[in-house]
């Protein structure tokens, strides 16, 4: 009698336990936490000040997509963490993790929570060369034109290089077999076109060391944010999608984008999804982020 | 398929491990934490890797374990020379990755060899019977047009027909088709590629007119000398895997010119059947679509008899391997044999090892293969025949007239061994002393440096050693490179010009013409503001030298060394001259680099 007793005792234990765990599991999105630490909040620099803005209690990690997406290529032991970047690194990882036979490590991505559109930037001398600043006159290479490009580990960078290459190649539905072409690669060793590093972006370089570059992409809730009249920005007539920011639930990570959608709006984001028009594959994209240049 | 004896395999061994341990490093991986997981390290000849590692992936999903214990499986490429090599001579786990617990090399006689070098030093063999993961045949590859210029599909073709094409002097103007020119064939290095190894095989039987007991005698028949002099004399340049001239084949379709590259290679049939899909290298990277040639690739099963390449599984017996990972390494090869992943080895080109799954596509006549071939098998020769076999080939394979131009401007000054103390020029200068025994002693060959002045824009080429037989110009050059310095500038396109256009002044039809540029930076010669137009005019004289039934090809391989060479730049260099470039970005890695750019001839 008294071990059934006790059996049952245990058993409405675990029972009255299990249940707390699942209303926790529940208030906290379904996200597993170790040692009750939530998963970390991985934010692109793109969107880092209004990334640790919306998520107060979390430990938040500034850091380039392409770091991010390559520790997530690799990932193998259930790594849980919120990704906060634009959604074309989302699309790379789940394209090249089944390219690669490796399963799913995205359990769930946002809607759009916030977009703006990708520009160009530059004064007299980007006018004076290109009178309509356009993806296909960079890709020209005219004669005294300095083009900066962000690193291709960053947002800006990796899409202003799809544009780019479909400027050069006239069409968005390349393959990466087309950058393996003498004549793309002709085009790449002349091109001139200077690529930035991960730290620094060709924007700030241009502003701050006048005479670096002539031209630099940028998204355009930046270029508004810093608030210069002495350049302008334009949207090229071949622009491609706007920069689209997602929350990705990484492995068991859960949660929301909590204030994520108003801060960004507040750094003159615009809410939502934004235009959409074809592009480079995800996987053309990849091939371009790690193609060899140097 | 495997060595019938073992007894003289140490020759060989010797000879094609030592030599095979030049071809190919580490390239695909499964990274990862295993955990608590009982770990099985797999070892794979390159070619596999990519299906390999699926496999893996899968196995390690599936949730398999000892004794409730996980398994982790993760496979790594290592070349079947260099695997053989190492597991003979010491595994450094610090430099070649995590010693093995499944070696898979091309073909068993790979297990043969390792074991004999082993007997030899009086130890234990390493490898037992290993069941055979899939087979590919050796196979002539030829585009299609030129197949049915031969009589194929209706008239059987072999060996002895690439031997008229080679020798007749009239190429394909026998054939009906004078606008071929002569007749090219791609075939590679028999001491550091299999498929080299078992084409050399397939030849020699051919010219002795047998099908197995291949003998020494046989070898010194002057009929058969003759025989594998003539089929060499047409090969336009060697090299240490058959992926060269596929990536260089099909670049050439899709500027519409797959004739005007090779006629022939000698490849396995996977390597029909990944160029028929597109996919000439078997891997599609990110983004890569396949896109299917203009003008299709068919296999010639040679008539004379050919030989498979069957991938064994060993378990190696060596005394890091604990019996649960054997159990474990066992649960992954018999993971492999079950149908479904035989099917999966289909989908790469291979044809099954497990004997209950039949040939499906694509081994079927839309990739340009015939499951109904090979009809004819060879056995593959005693270990004694084999070493003659390989000395034979040194003497009768195509002559070479080379010119090295190196790279002596200041960078080359830096340290490229932290270890060592040695700067960049002189592991480079190690490299080219190492190299020299590969050379023939009727071998041409010259060695340039470039640099300039650092005043003015006038590059400073200076040869070095005039062309002249290696027999001499070997010690010359080792003499010689002791006393070369860093200098300046780095006037990369004017001198890779100038020494090839003096190498086409020079062309000698009789032997592999090549230019072999080291460097270690971007083009730099004090006038950066015709820097694209020297360039263009260097890749255009390289194009219109490489193709058409006219051109005198001097093949141009370039060696990108150290972090900063400009590889795109040595890359478009290497593919407007139809040849390949190489990486040596980590200059301590020069000498397997330069060994392995030597195989070309």
């Amino acid at each position: 009698m008294a071990g059934k007793r006790l059996g049952a005792f245990v058993m409405a234990a675990v029972l009255v336990l299990a249940a707390v765990g699942i209303r926790r599991w529940i208030d906290s999105g379904g996200e597993v936490t170790l040692g009750g630490t939530p998963s970390p909040v991985y934010c692109d620099p793109l969107v880092g000040e209004a990334c640790k803005a919306a998520f107060p209690d979390r430990e938040v990690r500034i850091e380039a997509p392409g770091a991010t997406l390559d520790r997530l290529l690799d990932s193998r032991d259930g790594e849980s963490l919120l990704w906060v970047t634009a959604d074309v690194w989302v699309e790379i990882l789940q394209t090249e993790r089944a390219r690669l036979s490796r399963g799913a490590v995205v359990s769930s991505v946002s809607d759009p929570v916030a977009s703006t559109p990708l520009v160009l930037v530059g004064g007299a001398t980007l006018t004076d060369q290109c009178p309509i600043p356009s993806w296909e006159c960079l890709a020209d290479g005219p004669d005294g034109l300095d083009v900066g490009l962000d690193s291709r580990d960053s947002t800006v960078g990796l899409l202003s290089q799809g544009q780019l290459v479909t400027g050069f190649l006239g069409t968005p539905t390349f393959a990466s077999n087309d950058l393996q072409s003498l004549e793309y690669r002709q085009w790449r060793t002349q091109s001139g076109i200077s690529e930035g590093s991960a730290t620094t972006r060709a924007l700030d370089r241009m502003l701050t060391a006048v005479g670096t570059f002539d031209v630099a992409p940028a998204a355009l809730a930046d270029w508004q944010q810093l608030g210069r009249t002495d350049m302008s920005s334009h949207t090229p007539p071949d622009a491609g999608s706007d920069i689209v920011i997602v929350v990705a639930a990484i492995g068991a990570a859960g949660g929301s984008s909590g204030d994520l959608e108003a801060e960004l709006v507040e750094r003159d984001w615009l809410p939502g999804g934004g235009s959409s028009a074809a592009g480079p594959s995800a996987g053309v994209l990849e091939a371009l982020r790690v193609e060899q240049t140097n | 398929m495997r060595f019938r004896s073992s007894a003289v395999l140490l020759t060989v061994a010797a000879l094609v491990a030592s030599a095979c341990s030049f071809g190919g490093g580490t390239d695909g991986a499964i990274d990862g934490d295993p955990g608590d997981c009982v770990v099985v390290d797999v070892s794979v000849s390159s070619e596999k890797i990519q299906l390999m590692i699926e496999l893996a992936e899968e196995f390690n999903r599936s949730g398999a374990e000892v004794d409730g214990t996980c398994i982790f499986v993760r496979p790594q490429s290592k070349a079947s020379g260099l695997g053989a090599t190492l597991l003979a001579e010491g595994w450094d786990e610090n430099t070649d990755g995590p010693r093995p617990v499944i070696w898979s090399p091309a073909s068993s006689a790979w297990g043969a060899v390792l074991n004999q070098r082993l007997d030899d030093d009086g130890q234990p063999a390493l490898v037992g019977d290993g069941a055979p993961f899939m087979v590919t045949p050796l196979v002539i590859a030829m585009p299609e047009p030129m197949a049915q210029a031969l009589g194929w599909p209706d008239t059987e073709v072999g060996w002895s027909d690439i031997l008229e094409l080679a020798t007749s002097g009239e190429g394909w103007s026998a054939y009906g088709h004078p606008e071929w020119g002569e007749f090219r064939l791609g075939k590679t290095n028999p001491n550091f590629s299999t498929s080299g190894l078992s084409a050399l095989i397939a030849q020699t039987y051919a010219a002795a007119d047998k099908s197995e007991n291949l003998s020494s005698e046989d070898l010194e028949r002057p009929a058969v000398v003759e025989f594998g002099q003539g089929v060499e004399s047409a090969v336009v340049h060697y090299g240490d895997t058959t992926l060269t001239f596929m990536n260089n084949w099909f670049r050439a379709d899709q500027r519409g010119a797959a004739l005007g590259y090779v006629a022939a290679a000698a490849v396995e049939e996977k390597s029909v059947i990944d160029y028929n899909r597109g996919d000439p290298d078997g891997k599609l990277e990110a983004g890569e679509e396949p896109r299917p040639p203009r003008v299709k690739l068919v296999a010639i099963y040679p008539r004379e008899g050919t030989l498979y390449s069957d991938n064994p599984l060993f378990i190696v017996d060596g005394d890091w391997v604990d019996a649960a990972q054997k159990t474990a390494a066992q649960a992954f090869i018999d993971f492999l044999q079950l149908e479904e992943n035989q099917q999966k080895v289909l989908e790469f080109g291979f044809r099954p090892g497990n004997p209950s799954v039949p040939l499906a596509a694509p081994i079927s006549a839309e990739f340009g293969v015939d499951p109904a071939q090979p009809s004819t098998l060879l056995e593959v020769p005693e270990p004694a025949v084999m070493t003659g076999l390989l000395d034979l080939w040194q003497e009768q394979r195509k002559g070479a007239r080379v010119t090295l131009l190196l790279d002596v401007s200041g960078s080359m000054g830096e340290l490229g061994d932290r270890e060592s103390g040695e700067t960049k020029l002189d592991l480079a200068k190690r490299a080219i002393i190492e190299s020299l025994d590969e050379f023939a002693a009727d071998d041409q060959l010259a060695l340039y440096t470039f640099t300039d002045d650092g005043q003015s824009t006038i590059p400073l080429i200076v040869e070095v050693v005039p062309m002249g037989p290696a027999s001499g110009n070997a010690a010359a050059i080792e003499r010689v490179l002791g006393g070369l310095f860093p200098q300046s500038g780095t006037p990369l396109y004017e001198a890779t010009q100038v020494l090839y256009q003096q190498s086409l002044d020079g062309y000698d039809s009789e032997r592999i013409n090549a230019l072999v540029v080291l460097s270690d930076g971007r083009n730099d010669d004090g006038s950066a503001g015709n820097d694209q137009q020297q360039l263009q005019t260097l890749l255009d004289m390289l194009a219109r030298g490489s193709e058409g039934q006219g051109s005198r090809p001097v093949r141009v391989f370039p060696i990108a060394y150290g972090g900063d060479a400009d590889f795109p730049v040595l890359e478009a260099i290497a593919e407007s001259a139809a040849s390949a470039v190489y990486d040596a970005s980590d200059p301590r890695s020069i000498s397997k680099v330069f060994a392995e750019v030597v195989s070309n001839f």
